[in-house]
């Protein structure tokens, strides 16, 4: 951490900007998931422009076609996780900026709580799969965001307020939902189709990327007239150039629009608390039932052999090849839940068991009421 | 014009396509969407329509009497961006 002179001078010119707040960046605490071509940007100028906390989201590892738009990777980095390395080049930019990282999904390998902790979220992402996870985690925690998504020459970027207007799942046609289903059989289990790759360039990444935080920096200035509002979205063209902003409409119909609101914490840590602990805080565990915020796939079971597998793991972390039984090759039928209930064998095993991440926030249901508590 | 029809400039967002065109007023966003996808042979991607006129995105369910389109209004077929 630099001293207060070094900090002058490395921001010497920002401090001549009147209405440039250097100490709210400084205290800001931004998420960047996704750690693709809009990631790399963004880190970037989060660093450059000194915001003092940011945590970086990612699964994947990097690729030599990623170089072509990723400017933190490097082809010494080729097979390296991207949340890992694009966290060590952004403290190396900037020994201000705390980085830290999760190499994992952003809906089960990280608490939600985590989340919450958060002035505003970057949505670098490349998928309506991971959009929907990240708007509902957003909207339950009450945390804004920032969804930006590129093309070849053009890009977008939208703000979603979770205290008002439309959000993400607001703006899902038909044909997207279509789309997103089709990753998924048998529940979540994720299908064996290939992912289409898309074209993208470095030119549209780094401007779609510099307009993301450039909202996320009107957004932590608490300034609410100069960016995209709630519920408006910027598109922008390179070939010929134009740039517009549009309003979306909220859907009445829409689901996502559920928060948390008050949560109690716990002293708790995953691997120190099981179901039914947690649901003897809210009456009776017998007739109580606890969310855990993600699909847990439990056991497979043979309908011809009746051998049973117990998995405990994260549906969407499985695919369609975990179906064949290993002893007589018949498909197997899935078990997989997002309640636990209280009178369950699995309300006795501690919640670590169950993949249920560390600040993890579940819901404890009991006779219609529903209680939120954050784990350790 | 009649009552029943609205006269809109329908674009691309490159503006590699342009067209006026007289519509329903009970054409919904998703039935613009398949005409002209079809019509334009554009590429199988997810498309949305901005109507350029009132900076306003049009859900595809609504009909454009609920979206208050109007003549010569400009609705923009956009992609829907997925990558990052």
């Amino acid at each position: 951490m630099a001293d207060a002179r070094a900090r002058l001078e490395r921001y010497a010119r920002h401090y001549l900007i009147d209405w440039w707040d250097q100490d709210k960046l400084l205290k800001a605490n931004v998420f960047v998931v996704g750690a693709g071509a809009l990631g790399n940007e963004a880190l970037k100028l989060l660093a450059l422009m000194g915001v003092g906390r940011v945590h970086i989201v990612d699964f994947d590892t990097i690729e030599i076609s990623n170089l072509t738009r990723m400017v933190l990777f490097n082809e010494k980095d080729i097979g390296r996780n991207k949340a890992e390395v694009a966290a060590e080049r952004t403290r190396q930019l900037n020994p201000d900026t705390e980085v830290t990282y999760t190499n994992g999904n952003l809906e089960y390998d990280l608490g939600w709580g985590e989340y919450k902790e958060a002035d505003v979220v970057l949505g670098c992402l490349d998928s309506i799969d991971a959009r929907l996870s990240l708007n509902r985690i957003c909207q339950m925690v009450g945390v804004p965001w920032v969804n930006g998504g590129i093309g070849v020459t053009e890009g977008e970027v939208s703000y979603f307020d979770p205290d008002q207007g439309a959000c993400f799942e607001c703006t899902m046609t038909d044909s997207m939902w279509e789309q997103r289903n089709q990753r998924y059989s048998c529940g979540w289990l994720r299908s064996l189709i290939q992912e289409q790759k898309v074209p993208t360039t470095a030119t549209i990444a780094s401007i779609v990327a510099a307009l993301m935080v450039n909202q996320a920096f009107l957004v932590l200035h608490d300034d609410k007239k100069s960016g995209l509002g709630p519920s408006q979205r910027l598109f922008v063209c390179l070939k010929p150039y134009s740039l517009n902003v549009a309003s979306v409409s909220e859907n009445p119909e829409c689901y996502a629009h559920d928060h948390m609101g008050q949560m109690v914490p716990l002293e708790r840590a995953p691997h120190e608390i099981t179901t039914a602990e947690i649901l003897q805080l809210v009456g009776s565990p017998e007739s109580s039932y606890l969310e855990i915020m993600f699909d847990l796939a439990v056991k497979l079971t043979c309908p011809n052999c009746r051998a049973e597998e117990y998995l405990l793991l994260p549906t969407k972390s499985l695919d369609l090849t975990v179906l064949p039984c290993k002893r007589c090759g018949s498909e197997r039928k899935l078990f997989s839940t997002g309640f636990i209930e209280g009178g369950s064998e699995l309300a006795r095993r501690k919640l670590s068991d169950l993949s249920v991440p560390k600040k993890h926030i579940v819901a404890a249901h009991n006779s219609g009421n529903r209680k939120y508590f954050l784990l350790k | 014009m009649s009552e029943a029809s609205v006269s809109v400039i329908v674009q691309m967002y490159d503006r590699t396509r342009k067209a006026e065109v007289s519509l329903s007023r009970s054409t919904t966003t998703r039935d613009l969407l398949e005409e002209t996808k079809r019509n334009w042979s554009l590429p199988n991607v997810e498309y949305r329509v901005t109507n350029m006129t009132k900076n306003k995105e049009l859900p595809q369910k609504d009909q454009f009497t609920e979206e208050n389109v109007s003549d010569k209004d400009v609705l923009q077929i956009e992609p829907i961006l997925q990558a990052g």
